[in-house]
């Protein structure tokens, strides 16, 4: 999700009713491109202030730095893309209380399909200014050229350091493919000796560029002696991992392992096809061939699994570890192959279900090899029955405001019919609930599908320059031509809830 | 401007390029490997979601950032926003004569966001004075924490502070995790600076060092 609202004030102009400074938007682009194609991307700067805004704006190369992933300037890494650029440094004024925009034009070269990238750094200065101390914006640019390889990841098990003398968690993860991918944990920490849990701790949506190294990192605070149990569920892309659990010793002279650290990789095992889909009527029964494949160089048994699939509320699939329920019977012939290196064997997947059922039903289908640090392959299922009802609902969750200034809305997507869906999100402000005064851009969660029985989670941010009104804020889920999920949340930007017009000084 | 009556009729319109997408992924879902099971045009209204389109590695994962392609405008903007105002200091002015006395100040800066964000100190110098280096005269100690609340209200550390004197507080930084995010989005961003001065340190100079605080979604 790309949604961020990020206000920095001193104490001294801290607006009680507003925001004050300056919004840059958007916070990162990851944007699909062809080759020889001319784009231009575009920033939006909005001077919140009475003082002139002068921007200074630089596209450079990055590359990351293994684990802590601080950027590094100056190379010349492979996948740059920061000479794609015919006009990478600008200076523009923005002048008070008024928006700029930053266009940065870009001509792609006839390169081999792939991801390329760099980093757009982005220096504000108001007027009168004196600070040596300044903030900078770095604004990752990802473009994705054709086809995209798919990452070959190798994760591990979390670990327990010592950083300023405060305990923190780090999951690390490893690409050493040509694939891009996001990633994310849900961490959870426990006191070995009663299974307390001391907290849960998540991230997501973090970049893995190709061939690079990355730690998530967790702060616990301080712990005091015993022994710990770390449990890490890992995500990349739209598919959440098993957990993996490590042991640690806190004493007084630091921090030690009490389980090995181990690294999973993905499996070499693939499918073919990468999904099953069946259309059938209730009560039928079906059967689908599925062809397994081992991309390694040693010979291994592949064990079959048929799975109950889910989905979280950030819209990642979870591939479980029983049997669907339920009126879906899914079961896979053999359940286990032999298979030389380069071989494929053929599995048969036989699918019933019972006379009452109606809608989509999904599984998960899931190859590992008796490696046990190999993470398994898997692909999902969608069986489709007569009698689907396709039905959203969207349900507020929590305003945000600054002071009295509201900024934020979050709000839950729930697909409470039983067919799968892939909605187009809108939203409008509406002043007096009839004017637009602004489009806003509504983050699509995952790939953008929602299960039946799914719910999930999303936000959207609201302009920061709001005149004092009553206004209603329209999020519309569109999934069908007549078919609208809508929310209206209605909300007041107070008179002095207009954003605080002068900085402070710097000392 | 259109009213909300336009808002829909613009949704609608869109309608015909959706289905012909789906159409698309009907036919190659007919075409498809698994050719023993066909599945027929979706004839519904309805934008369905299926395991084709599920996949565990999207290329463009969440974010659809603004892009300009030809000569089409911009698409509405609004949703993903940054903003900050602050000024971080970086500038002493010492009266009377050279001392090893040391002065502290903090500075606190209210951040508000409901996106992991990546702090990293950069480009710090040692002290100049008027233009030329006086690192001599002494040197700056930084500290950097990240907090709930508010300037007015701090609350808990979110994360261990981190430090070092002048250039050496480069690369120092942390991440604040989604999940270490307050449910209101409000936290504190803590830059200590503490000076120490040398027998060398001369009075009414105003002693400078410089740097940058990246602040990056990452």
């Amino acid at each position: 999700m790309l949604v961020a609202l990020f206000s920095m004030a001193l104490p001294a102009v801290v607006s009680a009713q507003g925001l004050s400074g300056m919004t840059i938007s958007p916070l990162m682009f990851r944007n699909q491109v062809g080759a020889g194609q001319k784009a231009t991307l575009q920033l939006q700067v909005q001077n919140l202030q009475q003082d002139s805004l002068n921007i200074r704006l630089s596209v450079q190369p990055v590359e990351f730095d293994d684990w802590t992933y601080n950027p590094k300037f100056g190379g010349t890494p492979a996948h740059d893309c920061s000479n794609w650029f015919t006009s990478p440094e600008l200076n523009q004024i923005v002048l008070p209380n008024n928006q700029g925009l930053l266009n940065l034009p870009m001509k792609v070269p006839h390169i081999r399909p792939g991801v390329y990238w760099c980093e757009v750094r982005v220096s504000p200065h108001f007027q009168n200014d004196p600070s040596t101390i300044n903030p900078e914006y770095q604004i990752p640019v990802i473009l994705f050229v054709g086809s995209q390889p798919r990452p070959s990841l190798k994760l591990g098990t979390p670990k327990l350091v010592l950083d300023n003398k405060v305990e923190q968690i780090e999951v690390p993860f490893e690409n050493p493919s040509e694939g891009f991918t996001v990633i994310g944990a849900t961490v959870e920490l426990r006191q070995a000796a009663t299974g307390r849990v001391i907290g849960t701790y998540y991230d997501l949506d973090r970049n893995l560029y190709p061939g690079t190294k990355r730690n998530l990192v967790f702060s616990v605070g301080e712990l005091g002696e015993g022994q710990y149990l770390i449990t890490s569920k890992p995500q990349a892309g739209t598919r959440s991992f098993s957990p993996m659990a490590a042991r640690f010793n806190v004493t007084k002279t630091g921090i030690s392992e009490a389980s090995a650290n181990e690294t999973y990789e993905l499996s070499p095992i693939t499918f073919d096809p990468a999904s099953i889909l069946v259309q059938m009527p209730a009560g039928g029964e079906r059967s689908a061939v599925l062809h397994v494949i081992n991309n390694s160089s040693k010979p291994t048994a592949v064990k079959i699994e048929v799975r109950a699939l889910s989905q979280g509320m950030d819209g990642a699939f979870d591939v479980g570890t029983t049997p669907p329920i339920g009126p879906l019977v899914v079961t896979a012939d053999p359940e286990t192959v032999q298979l030389d290196p380069g071989r494929t064997a053929s599995v048969r997947i036989a699918i019933s279900t019972s006379k009452d059922a109606t809608g989509d039903l999904w599984f998960g289908v899931s190859a590992g090899s008796q490696d046990s640090h190999e993470i398994s392959e898997q692909i999902y299922g969608n069986i489709r029955l007569p009698g689907g009802i396709p039905k959203l609902d969207l349900k507020q969750t929590e305003i945000k405001k600054i002071g009295q200034y509201p900024y934020f809305i979050g709000f839950e997507i729930a697909n409470s019919g039983n067919m799968s869906l892939k909605p187009i999100p809108f939203a409008q402000v509406l002043e007096q609930g009839l004017t637009p005064v602004a489009n806003l851009q509504v983050p699509v969660i995952g790939g953008g599908g929602i299960l039946p029985g799914s719910v999930l989670r999303n936000s959207i941010l609201l302009p920061p320059n709001l005149k004092p009104g009553v206004y209603s804020v329209s999020i519309k889920y569109q999934y069908g031509q007549d078919l609208f999920a809508t929310l209206n949340v209605p909300i007041t930007i107070p008179a002095g809830g207009k954003p605080k017009p002068k900085a402070g000084k710097a000392k | 401007m259109p009213g909300p009556y336009f808002f829909e009729s613009k949704l609608r319109s869109l309608k015909s390029s959706k289905m012909s997408v789906m159409a698309s992924v009907a036919i190659f879902s007919i075409l498809g490997p698994l050719a023993l099971l066909l599945v027929p045009a979706q004839q519904r209204s309805i934008f369905t979601f299926n395991s084709s389109q599920a996949s565990a590695w999207p290329v463009q994962h969440y974010a659809q950032a603004p892009i300009i392609i030809g000569s089409k405008r911009p698409q509405g903007m609004g949703g993903e926003q940054v903003s900050v105002i602050g000024n971080f200091g970086g500038t002493f002015s010492i009266s009377g004569i050279g001392s090893t006395s040391s002065s502290r100040s903090d500075e606190l800066i209210n951040i508000t966001t409901n996106l992991p964000l990546t702090f990293l100190a950069a480009n710090f110098t040692i002290l100049y004075v008027g233009g030329a280096q006086a690192n001599t005269a002494g040197s700056i100690t930084y500290e950097m924490q990240l907090y709930a609340g508010t300037a007015a209200s701090v609350g808990a550390p979110l994360t261990g502070a981190v430090g070092g004197t002048d250039n050496m507080f480069n690369n120092s930084g942390f991440s604040l995790s989604a999940g270490a995010i307050p449910a209101n989005g409000q936290v504190v961003l803590r830059l200590s600076r503490t000076l120490n001065l040398t027998q060398y340190a001369e009075g009414a100079n105003t002693y400078t060092a410089s740097g940058i605080i990246n602040l990056t979604i990452n």
